[in-house]
């Protein structure tokens, strides 16, 4: 039987560590992803509905539940090759774009003072807080 | 009216490893076992292996500069979970923190990172943190 259960703080039953159910709702994930960075396919995902390749180093997601606003945070690591000294060594991720349903990560590589968008690593992996709509 | 449940466990009733959480907005719902960070940690490798905070990680194996294997103590279902993470070490500030797949790939236990910076090599850093989230065994 379905049951929903209305309450404003959680303890353990020794009466322990306790949380406000609003930081049960806040401090939770509301998306991430795991996926290959050709953005084929999605290996593991919550509360994502699709993936779009948007170009070289470029990975779009839609949300299934949008945000209640653009205001969320989003962080994004990248699972890479290898990192040998030398070449195309730092490979970061940034956020191109973001609206309540969808957003943009972006991988790059640092080539002096230029960023250029590189699909060389294997996976995105980007995970999202923030407040739903 | 204000309450409070204590409990040492919650378990979902149609399915035991989902619960669904009213969201912020007051009308969608998020699912509580999903949104979990699954384990997290705030290290430090520079001069000495100091882990100043951790939930659900067992260990960290120091692999040489700039290199580090941290380890959970309940494991993911399988090795496709999220990283999330960052470093940062003193002046250098074009730091990275990568998951090197390819020269050592993930476990559901354990995963190997390392710290770069500015095409040149390999750093300790001072502080690098992670987050995983995904599917628990």
């Amino acid at each position: 039987m379905a049951s929903e259960l209305r309450v404003n703080t959680l303890k353990d039953a020794a009466g322990n560590n306790s949380i406000a159910t609003s930081f049960v709702a806040g401090g939770s994930a509301k998306a991430w992803l795991y996926a290959p960075a050709t953005v084929a396919s999605i290996s593991a995902s919550f509360n994502i509905s699709s993936v779009d390749d948007d170009g070289t180093g470029q990975a779009g997601m839609n949300l299934t539940s949008s945000m209640g606003s653009v205001n969320y945070i989003t962080q994004a690591t990248h699972q890479t090759t290898n990192v040998a000294n030398g070449g195309n060594n730092i490979r970061g991720m940034a956020f191109h774009s973001k609206s309540a349903s969808a957003m943009e990560a972006r991988a790059y590589y640092d080539s002096g003072d230029n960023y250029v968008l590189y699909e060389g690593i294997l996976y995105y992996n980007v995970s999202a807080h923030g407040d739903l709509a | 009216m204000a309450s409070l449940l204590k409990v040492d466990a919650l378990t979902g009733v149609t399915t035991a490893g989902s619960i669904s959480v009213t969201g912020e907005g007051n009308s969608t719902t998020t699912n509580l076992q999903q949104g979990l960070g699954k384990a997290w940690i705030n290290f430090q490798q520079k001069s000495s292996n100091v882990v100043r905070d951790s939930f659900n990680h067992s260990s960290f194996t120091d692999n040489g500069t700039g290199t580090m294997t941290f380890t959970i103590t309940s494991v993911m279902a399988n090795i496709n979970y999220c990283h999330s993470g960052m470093a940062g070490e003193g002046g250098n500030s074009q730091e990275c923190l990568s998951q090197a797949y390819t020269q050592t790939a993930p476990t559901t236990a354990a995963a190997q990172y390392v710290n770069a910076y500015v095409n040149t090599g390999l750093e300790d850093p001072s502080l690098a943190c992670r987050v995983l989230h995904g599917d628990l065994a």
